[in-house]
């Protein structure tokens, strides 16, 4: 017993819980600046997109047309747009429309991406040529082409407006999941939970997936962004989100024609697209540098 | 033996399809372990030790590995032909294997409690907390200090010789009837290594199980094994006792492994000065292409004509000791 106590590393160490566990790690996170800017950043859009319409000072599509143009006063913090709507009301019910985009696109594609990559890599042989096949013919288009394209043919819908959004995300989570799901099954704690009798269906939901966790997060983060902008994009070609709903990039596209006279029409929608874009990103740079076990912090 | 083996194989082979060619990774062996045995499987990196083992669970990666025939009987069951279910219920409940490499061998994102429990949850389907009070005596019996903390601890918290101490655990919670370890004491150093044969000794005499032990450390196998299987090149190349093969090994290949051991008599004595440690000259073909005839017979100093025309049969040298051999080593 006593040569086991002089092997035994941290005996006297209290093995902290689950809970003291993501405590631990979170502070180690934040610890990181850029990480606790990213994340106050993102707390901070994500409060403002679900209260707008409270904080909102008026109406989003309050038309005051003899009141257009105004450049930016106490009474409209961001001035007014050529119908003499408020702009900060405006940009914050947007931030609603596109955060939500956003979202909904991404979790479509985590989902179905974990899943089809999923499979594909932890099972293998011609079901994987065929799905991988698959997925580079999807990536062979370039994003906003095809997502113009769906939209053009669907109609400028907010379901369309997803889907053509998601369809995307699903080969780019397929991708990286299959990528991640072949080097975890090459593991020895697959092959000895195979030796244990587990089932194929219980190794790949709760020994394989749990593993290639880290760079999946990534992608959401890093996703979210790119939604978000290519959304906007979409919007600004006028084949998105369709007046009088308000989105960043209808406002910057409609506000393009008076830039050199009333700059703060599209500026303003534009500042807040580049807040999101930067703080959605630096997470995902702050989660991969987090998550990445030779950086030194193993959640 | 009078009684019947717990396992038995019978001229095993399992090949390899690569783009080089067949390996014939395992090739025609045979061997048997009774119940409360231990059997040693020796022979260096690559001669097919582990192989023979994964293909008794059927654990051989599909493609490009593959059983192509023989016959493994487990209490009379044929396991090359029972559907994977059964095998599934087989493998970690009758049959379960300790890994080589403790550390990689266990999920990082997973507690020791979650993954002893698995094994108890899959074969037993008794609830979640049972299966934890069960672990955490589990790990009381493998010697781990404080085992009702380690539940909820992770693998990269422990050292080396806790990890395995945590395999072992995983391997006998279900009280299987047959332990394979695959080398369980190479990733370690020399006193946990005693700690661990020792564990494994007092469970087997708890148990009565049989153990296959997988090794190339002929020092270990004197001190834990009754019988012994060397493997050369995927063939089985001598069988005997523990006693027999120390004392008057029939086969070059055993020989050479003998002197391969470092004695620390050699290096005591004073008035010679320490010998050079003899090894054995060349290293395992590539199994794609052996040798018409023994496939030792490169590397062996004995070696003849007729050494390398014809491949010598298994037989009984003398009683209860058996080698692949045209010469008469040792006699």
């Amino acid at each position: 017993m006593k040569t086991d106590q002089l092997n035994s590393k941290s005996h006297n160490e209290i093995i902290p819980g689950k809970w003291a566990r993501f405590v631990e790690g979170f502070r180690i996170f934040l610890s990181e600046r850029l990480n606790a800017f990213s994340l106050g950043l993102t707390v901070f859009l994500i409060l403002v997109a679900v209260f707008a319409p409270w904080i909102a000072p008026h109406p989003y599509d309050q038309v005051n047309p003899s009141y257009g143009m105004q450049p930016p006063s106490f009474e409209h913090l961001m001035g007014t747009d050529q119908a003499g709507r408020d702009i900060l009301s405006r940009v914050l019910i947007g931030s609603r429309i596109s955060l939500s985009i956003g979202l909904i696109a991404v979790i479509i594609g985590l989902f179905s991406g974990v899943l089809i990559g999923g499979f594909s890599g932890y099972f293998g042989g011609l079901i994987d040529e065929f799905v991988m096949r698959i997925v580079e013919i999807f990536m062979s288009v370039p994003g906003i082409v095809m997502a113009l394209a769906l939209v053009a043919v669907l109609g400028p819908s907010l379901p369309f407006i997803i889907l053509a959004l998601s369809i995307r995300r699903i080969t780019q989570f397929a991708r990286i999941t299959r990528g991640a799901v072949l080097s975890v099954k090459q593991q020895d704690y697959v092959m000895a939970c195979h030796g244990i009798g587990m089932s194929h269906i219980r190794i790949f939901f709760i020994h394989v997936l749990p593993n290639c966790a880290a760079p999946i997060i990534v992608l959401s983060s890093v996703m979210l962004g790119n939604v978000i902008l290519t959304e906007s994009t979409l919007s600004f070609l006028g084949m998105g989100i369709q007046e009088p709903t308000p989105s960043w990039g209808t406002m910057i596209a409609k506000g393009n024609e008076y830039l050199t006279f009333a700059p703060w029409v599209s500026v303003f929608p534009g500042l807040f697209l580049f807040l999101t874009m930067l703080a959605f990103n630096l997470l995902g740079d702050g989660l991969r540098d987090h998550l990445d076990p030779r950086g030194g912090n193993i959640v | 033996m009078p009684d019947r083996p717990i396992l038995e194989l019978r001229d095993l082979q399992t090949n390899f399809y690569t783009r080089q060619g067949v390996a014939k990774a395992v090739d025609h062996v045979s061997y048997s372990v009774h119940a409360g045995e231990t059997l040693a499987v020796v022979g260096e990196s690559g001669c097919g030790k582990s192989v023979t083992s994964l293909s008794v669970l059927r654990l051989i990666p599909d493609p490009p590995g593959k059983i192509v025939g023989g016959s493994v009987l487990f209490e009379g069951e044929e396991l090359t032909e029972v559907s994977d279910q059964r095998m599934r219920e087989i493998r970690g409940n009758d049959i379960s294997m300790i890994f080589q490499e403790p550390m990689s061998s266990l999920n990082p994102m997973m507690t020791i409690g979650n993954q002893i429990s698995e094994a108890l949850i899959q074969h037993f389907g008794i609830s979640k907390k049972a299966a934890f009070q069960k672990a955490e005596e589990m790990l009381t019996v493998v010697h781990i200090p404080d085992a009702k903390k380690w539940l909820h601890g992770y693998p990269h918290e422990m050292s080396g010789g806790m990890c395995q101490r945590v395999m072992i655990a995983m391997a006998i919670c279900c009280n299987p009837k047959i332990l394979i370890a695959d080398e369980p004491t190479t990733a370690l150093d020399v006193t946990i290594q005693a700690q661990i044969l020792k564990l494994m000794e007092q469970l087997q005499q708890k148990l009565n199980t049989a153990i296959i032990f997988i090794t190339h450390d002929l020092g270990i196998v004197a001190e834990i094994a009754q019988r012994v299987v060397v493997m050369y090149a995927g063939r089985k190349v001598e069988e005997s006792t523990v006693r027999q093969l120390f004392a008057q090994p029939k086969h070059p290949y055993t020989v050479g492994l003998m002197t391969a051991v470092p004695r620390l008599e050699n290096f005591l004595e004073e008035e010679s000065a320490p010998s050079r440690l003899t090894e054995i000259p060349g290293a395992v073909p590539r199994l794609y292409n052996l040798p018409a005839g023994c496939a030792f017979v490169n590397r062996c100093s004995f070696a003849t004509d007729q050494c390398r025309q014809e491949k010598p049969p298994f037989e009984e040298k003398s009683p209860g000791h058996w080698a692949a051999c045209w010469q008469e080593i040792g006699s």
